[in-house]
Parts: structure tokens; sequence; C-alpha cells
């Protein structure tokens, strides 16, 4: 028996979607095709012309590259590393909780604090990863006085602090594989290497999807870890996307622009999206 | 063989153990940090024998306006909670038990708003809310806490309800029941763990938020991750008291973390395979 459920559940969802997310992208769209400073007044329509400035400027390409930058090494690193703690997690069974609970609380905490604590970790003379690179007679550098170490700080802080959710969708993955499987190849003599690359990866596979998904959704999304941790700097070396049009509209007043720099990182996101989305559905 | 299995078990505990540690050190560290002097907190090489002081915890908590930041925090979290997990919960029990082409779109389209960048919302919101005279009001944060965190609870709960046994609806609609009836009396106390799960997702989304109350508060509702930020990162007497607000900032989300995690994992795991 297949009933039919009254649309009214759906009344009130609907009604606060529409409020508070459709109404502002329609009236964010209608933004970027106008000028629109803070202050001034009056607003006029002025077609792509938002557009074309932002991205002929060099402030959108350079935070496109930073954001890239970040982006692909981080999102690499935490499906490799969060696989690898995951397939470990796996084998144990006792204290397995005690050591998620640990291994879960960077993804928890509030972002920005995390900015902070790892501000104050990369700190270079008091901080503590130079400490320990000490210990292992390294010179840990200026962290955030150079470019490279800058975005390597901020690389190192969103592995720190995502992998954890790497971890816990691919352990939930691992737990989804049938144990007859895993004894059916052991059988036929999958070991090591050949076992995670013939049964557990393809049976992984829609949760690694997932994971790359998210996780490049949330890179472009990157604002509060890396503002309260280096601003953007030095200079503008580690402005992201997100910071980038957070500066233009609000820090230069742009408004029309910032929204159009909006529009252009929903775009260059739903290309890099649909690259994802082909290789999934070619296999 | 044998041997070989236990010095292997143990590399991989030592592997964990290791992990975990660099995983909570700089937590650990901001705690240690809170409660040494400045000039303790911060020598090389680190002292790990000391005597906690809590001063700093005092003077954030008595002398400045972080309770108050603190109450916005949570008035803003939990109402938005108290909103949006029924809303969420209504719709889901919709989208759960009524599959069609239209319904998939929805679902999808609830998913992709996760690939909007926050400015395209943030930017509109700031003009609107000005112009209104709502801006820095914890109304205005409340309605936009409750409508970002919709497409999340919305997709956590439908995987919840989907799991509900047909059956057990069936039998009470031939007693009579009403669909709300159904709803409420049969569903909902059946998702209870679920409802668990949801309500601390979007009470951490909503506590976590950063970006939008930067923007969209001033004094009146601004709410902690704001205040922290602005705390003095620069000059070294501050900083024990910066590590002491964040301290009082992730106290909350650790104590939640070590009693309920087990619904806040299910939640994520379920809205993962999902």
């Amino acid at each position: 028996m297949k009933k039919k459920i009254s649309i009214i559940f759906l009344v009130p969802a609907a009604v606060i979607l529409l409020l508070v997310v459709f109404y502002p992208l329609v009236y964010a769209f209608w933004l970027s095709l106008s000028s629109y400073y803070l202050g001034r007044s009056p607003t006029q329509f002025v077609g792509l012309a938002n557009f074309v400035r932002t991205i002929r400027s060099e402030g959108l390409l350079h935070a496109l590259r930073v954001t890239v930058y970040i982006a692909a090494p981080a999102v690499a690193l935490e499906l490799l590393i969060g696989l690898g703690i995951a397939l470990l997690l796996d084998k144990i069974n006792v204290g397995r909780k005690v050591f998620f609970t640990f291994l879960f609380l960077p993804f928890t905490i509030t972002p920005v604090v995390a900015g902070l604590i790892l501000r104050w970790m990369f700190m270079s003379r008091w901080g503590m990863v130079n400490y320990f690179l000490s210990i292992l007679h390294v010179e840990g550098p200026f962290w955030f006085a150079f470019p490279m170490s800058a975005l390597l700080a901020v690389l190192l802080g969103n592995i720190w602090q995502y992998t954890p959710f790497v971890i816990l969708v691919l352990f939930a993955g691992l737990q989804t594989i049938p144990v007859e499987m895993i004894e059916a190849a052991r059988m036929d003599g999958a070991r090591g290497f050949a076992m995670l690359r013939y049964i557990i990866a393809p049976s992984l596979k829609p949760h690694i999807f997932f994971v790359l998904i998210m996780r490049t959704m949330d890179v472009f999304r990157l604002f509060d870890e890396v503002f309260a941790m280096t601003g953007g700097g030095p200079g503008t070396s580690t402005e992201t996307l997100a910071i980038y049009n957070y500066r233009l509209a609000f820090k230069m007043s742009r408004i029309g622009e910032g929204a159009a720099v909006s529009v252009w990182t929903l775009i260059f996101l739903s290309g890099i999206i649909a690259v994802y989305l082909y290789f999934s559905y070619r296999n | 063989m044998a041997k070989l299995q236990v010095l292997r078990s143990y590399i991989v505990y030592c592997v964990i153990l290791i992990l975990a540690f660099i995983s909570f050190f700089p937590i650990l560290h901001i705690i240690l940090v809170s409660v040494k002097e400045p000039v303790d907190a911060f020598a090389m090489p680190p002292r790990w024998i000391f005597v906690p002081i809590f001063r700093y915890h005092f003077h954030i908590w008595m002398k400045t306006d972080f309770p108050r930041y603190f109450i916005n925090s949570m008035i803003i979290s939990l109402v938005t909670v108290g909103i949006s997990v029924p809303v969420a919960s209504l719709a889901s029990y919709y989208l759960a038990r009524y599959e069609s082409r239209r319904t998939r779109i929805v679902l999808f389209a609830l998913l992709a708003i996760r690939a909007f960048p926050w400015m395209l919302f943030i930017i509109p919101f700031f003009i609107i809310t000005r112009y209104l005279g709502l801006y820095d009001t914890l109304a205005v944060m409340i309605l936009i806490m409750v409508g970002f965190n919709q497409p999340l609870a919305i997709w956590l709960m439908r995987g919840f309800i989907r799991e509900v046994p047909f059956e057990l609806e069936e039998s009470a609609i031939i007693d009579g029941c009403s669909q709300f009836g159904v709803f409420w009396r049969i569903i909902l106390p059946t998702v209870l763990p679920g409802l668990a799960a949801t309500s601390i997702f979007v009470f951490l989304l909503a506590y976590n938020n950063f970006l939008f109350a930067l923007i969209l508060t001033g004094t009146q509702a601004k709410t902690l991750p704001v205040a922290v930020a602005e705390y003095g990162a620069e000059q070294i007497q501050y900083w024990s008291i910066s590590a002491a607000g964040a301290c009082g900032i992730i106290a909350p989300i650790v104590l939640i973390m070590l009693f309920l995690q087990r619904y806040f994992v299910k939640g994520l795991v379920a809205g993962a395979i999902k």
C-alpha cells in the first residue's frame, strides 16, 4: 500500500528555504549585474561589466590559484591519510572508541578557534611545530613570513582539521564490505596491496567519491581557519577565493563586484565537480 | 607466526597512538597555555610541570563581555535546533515516504546548496538586514542558521525515517490514525536517536559559524567565534586570555563529543552512506 502524504509537511521547510536561501540567491545574481557601492547610490544595471572586470583583475585569478594550490594537495592527502587511518582503526578492537574521540576532535571544534590554535602552533619562535622540529634537529622556518611556508602551514592545518571527516566516512564504508568477500580474497592469496587495490578500493568507491566532492566544495568555501591563521598574508599569498571575496565586498565596499566573484567561484567549482562526475560515470 | 601477529598489532597500536597524539596535541596545548602564566606558556623548551593557574579563565568569565557572547551563541544555536529540527523532520517524512522524480530533484537541489559560496548569500543578507533595520539582531542570525541547516537536517532525518518499517505505519493507519498522528506517535518516537544526531549536528553548525556572524552582527548579537577572533593574538600578555577564551568556546563541543559521540558518529555515517 502506497499512500500519499500531504504536501503540507513540506510547507514550513519550503517557506524557510525560499525566504532564506532562494530569495537572497536571486538578489545576489541581480547585484552581480549591477554597480552597487556601499554608501553610494543609486544602483545601476551594468550587465556583465562586473564579471568582465573581476576576471581580468589579478586578484581573482590569484585567489583561484591559491585556492587550487590548497585544494588539490589537501584533498589528495586527506584522502590518502584518512584511508590509511581508517584501515588501521579497522584492524584494532580494543580502545577503538577512545582513539576515535581523539582523532575526531579537530573536526568538531570551532573552525576559527582551530585557526587560532594553528597560528600558535606555527609561531616561529614560540610555536610547538618548530619546537618538535628542533628536537629532530631541523630548523623550522618563519612560517608566516614567506608565501610558500604560509601556504604549507595552511595546508597542514587543513589536513589536521579535516582528515577526521575522511576517516569517519571511509571507516563507515569499510564496515559495509562483507566479511566473506575479504575472506574469499584472502583464500585466493590476496594480501596487502592487492587486497587494497582489488577488493577494498572498488568497494569504497562511492565513499571515496562522496569525500572528494564534499572536501572540494568545502575548500572552495575555506575562510574561517585561514582568516584566523594568516588573515590571507603575507601580502595576499594565502588569500583564498572566499577571503578575496570578503575583502572585495566588505573592505573595499564593491558589492556588485563581490557578488560577481561569488558567481565566478560557483562557476569554477561547478567545472571541477563536472569533471568528477564525468570520471565517476564513465567508469 | 603468532609472534609476528603480536608484533604487527603492537606496531598498529603505536602508529594510531602517535596519530591520535598529533591530532589531540594542538588542543591540549591551548588548554595548557590557558592555565599558565604567559612567561611559562611560551618558554622554550616547554615547561611540562607547573602549577596551574585559573586567573585567565576567571578573568574572561568575570571581567569581560565573554559571558554575553556565550549567551548569544547559546541562544542562536539552541533556538536554531528548536526550529530547524522539527521543520526538517516534517519535510523529510514527506521526502522519505513519497518517492518520485520530483522529490529526487528537490533532494539533489538541497545537496547542491553546499556548493554555493557563502558570500553569495551573505552579500544580499547584509544589504537586506540593513535595509529592514534587522542588522545585528539575534532573530536574523537564527533565521539564517535555520535556513542553512535545512538541507543537512532534511537529508539526515530522511535517512533515519527511511529505515522505519512501513508496516508500523500501516497498522496505525488501520487503527484510524491521521497522517500527522502517524508522524507524531509512530515515526518520531522510532527515530529518537536520529533526532539526537541531527540536533547535535545542527547545534554544532550554528555554534561554530563564524562568517555570517562576522558580517551580520555588530555589538549586540555578536557571537563567541567572532569575539574570540578579535582577542589580541599579537601581544604575548594577551595569549593566555585568548587561550582561555578558546577553551571556553570549545568546552561545550568537547563535552558533547565525550557524552554524545555515539549519536553524532551514527548521524555522520548515515548521512555519508545515503
